[in-house]
């Protein structure tokens, strides 16, 4: 399958604080991908690299074969773009926006999804967009890139500021967009249970674990959690069977990708007893909370 | 597409545009009956020194202030927004080519300031030439373009301010539009006169132009707000 996107070893540093090291990813041509992690993971800066607006300390990002911070006006013309914030030009109407982006687009353009997600806000369409809510201006941005018809959506913490109700609306249209015209997808939130239902891939940044790139329903179905009551040894060191751990004062909760009998030998191996031991189910956050670690 | 961009700062600096169209057509109207007031007591050649010297009967300075200020507000309406709302990005996401896009914004600046200054320069020779002696014309012309073209150096220092990330920078840019504008406004201007004052404009506006664009690279190349 083609690769639309592909970042090779890419490490960058904010001054003397690194963000991330050897970082590697591609996105293949119709895949929806989410890239999650906590807040100062390296999303937003992921993004950034992707759209040129940084170049990355080393290693570099290939966008339709291009170097990210060289994109020609034919790929650019490719890339829907939403902003972090949904950042538009608010002194403008939303008629005036959509006249605005629509001659850049004058082959693809498509008014017509624009203003099929506008109507559904009942607002005129002389109001500019200072004035709408956060959620109004997001069904706004997302009907732009509608319009667009690009071939790469990159969606930047969507759910910024958006109440439930605006963030099912955006996440519903949002899929029947994409699944109707095949699209390709790279998404970042920190809306778990909005992005289970949409994504086929996972991409997990953070600072302590090595960085999963990984099919979600198979990291859903390998990535387990086991409750281990009255362990008789501390169990507070990471390797290659326990990925993470939570401690407790009468239990320890255990994250790995090995099976239960994997964990029961490494206890032995370990000599660690316990009174019983319990494999739990874990819906998409508990588990993307249990790979990447609570706050401590 | 250059069309839709052109709205697009029209539509955000339109307010401060026609703000500054309606004061100074008002302060050229307020000129020419002063001047009209003056010559009835005066010969025109003392009006002429009068200009040039500052000395009393006509003052310009506000005409003067007016066509300075011009840049600056508009560099603050044209980039304070896009820098501090995050918008740059979407200007320079736009599918056209990077170099093209960061000369637009300045050109589009440039543009309305020389507009507005040719405009008032019309107005005054028309109004002047047909009944004061051109050399009136001439006085209020020299120091016309001396303001204009701090005018257009305070714009793209006002611009590099505001994109340029770093704050060396922005000290430095803020002391010397200060200090160049200062000089050349007053005493330096007046030192210049006699040794061809717009020989210096050209090479200062240039190293200005070529560091805002340099600012805007800096912006695209690691430093987003």
């Amino acid at each position: 399958m083609e690769n639309i996107i592909e970042c090779k070893n890419l490490t960058h540093y904010y001054g003397e604080r690194k963000v991330f090291e050897n970082f590697s990813f591609s996105i293949p041509k119709g895949k929806i991908i989410g890239l999650l992690g906590k807040n100062g993971v390296g999303k937003s800066t992921t993004i950034n690299i992707l759209m040129g607006y940084i170049q990355p300390t080393s290693g570099e990002c290939l966008v339709y074969g291009e170097k990210s911070y060289e994109l020609t006006p034919k790929t650019k013309a490719k890339i829907g773009l939403l902003h972090e914030g949904h950042i538009q030009y608010d002194f403008m109407s939303i008629e005036e926006l959509e006249e605005f982006h629509s001659a850049f687009f004058p082959k693809t353009w498509k008014k017509e999804l624009y203003y099929n997600l506008v109507d559904k806000l009942k607002v005129p369409y002389s109001q500019t967009i200072k004035n709408l809510s956060c959620g109004q201006r997001s069904q706004v941005v997302l009907g732009l890139i509608f319009a667009q018809d690009a071939e790469l959506l990159i969606l930047d913490d969507y759910s910024m500021g958006l109440d439930v109700g605006y963030r099912t609306l955006f996440i519903e249209y949002l899929k029947e967009y994409v699944v109707k015209y095949k699209k390709t997808v790279l998404i970042t939130s920190h809306i778990m249970q909005d992005l289970e239902e949409i994504v086929d891939d996972v991409i997990i940044l953070d600072k302590e674990q090595e960085i999963l790139h990984s099919n979600l329903k198979e990291f859903m179905n390998t990535f387990k959690k086991f409750t281990i009551y009255q362990p008789s040894k501390k169990i507070n060191e990471k390797d290659e069977v326990i990925t993470n751990y939570e401690e407790f004062s009468k239990y320890t909760n255990i994250f790995s990708f090995k099976d239960e009998n994997t964990l029961i030998n490494y206890l032995d191996k370990k000599e660690i007893s316990y009174e019983k031991i319990e494999s739990l189910p874990m819906d998409f956050e508990k588990a993307f909370m249990g790979y990447t670690g609570r706050y401590e | 597409m250059i069309k839709a961009l052109i709205k697009k700062e029209w539509k955000k600096t339109k307010n401060i545009t026609i703000f500054f169209v309606i004061i100074l057509t008002i302060s050229l109207i307020h000129f020419y009956f002063s001047l009209s007031n003056a010559l009835e007591h005066n010969a025109p050649s003392d009006i002429f020194q009068d200009i040039v010297r500052k000395e009393g009967t006509i003052d310009i300075s506000f005409l003067l202030y007016i066509i300075t200020f011009i840049g600056p507000l508009l560099a603050f309406f044209q980039f304070s927004s896009e820098v501090s709302k995050a918008r740059l990005r979407i200007h320079l996401h736009l599918p056209l080519k990077q170099n093209f896009l960061i000369h637009f914004f300045s050109i589009y600046g440039v543009s309305v300031i020389s507009f507005i200054f040719i405009i008032a320069n019309v107005i005054v020779f028309l109004s002047l030439n047909t009944f004061f002696p051109i050399e009136i014309f001439y006085a209020v012309e020299s120091k016309f373009l001396i303001s204009y073209f701090i005018s257009l150096g305070l714009y793209l220092s006002l611009a590099i301010f505001l994109i340029n990330p770093s704050k060396v920078i922005k000290i430095g840019i803020t002391t010397l539009s200060i200090l160049t504008s200062l000089l050349f406004l007053d005493h330096v201007g007046r030192f210049f006169v006699g040794q061809n004052l717009y020989f210096y404009f050209p090479f200062i506006l240039l190293s200005y132009y070529l560091l805002l664009f340099h600012s805007f690279k800096l912006y695209t190349k690691g430093y987003v707000k």
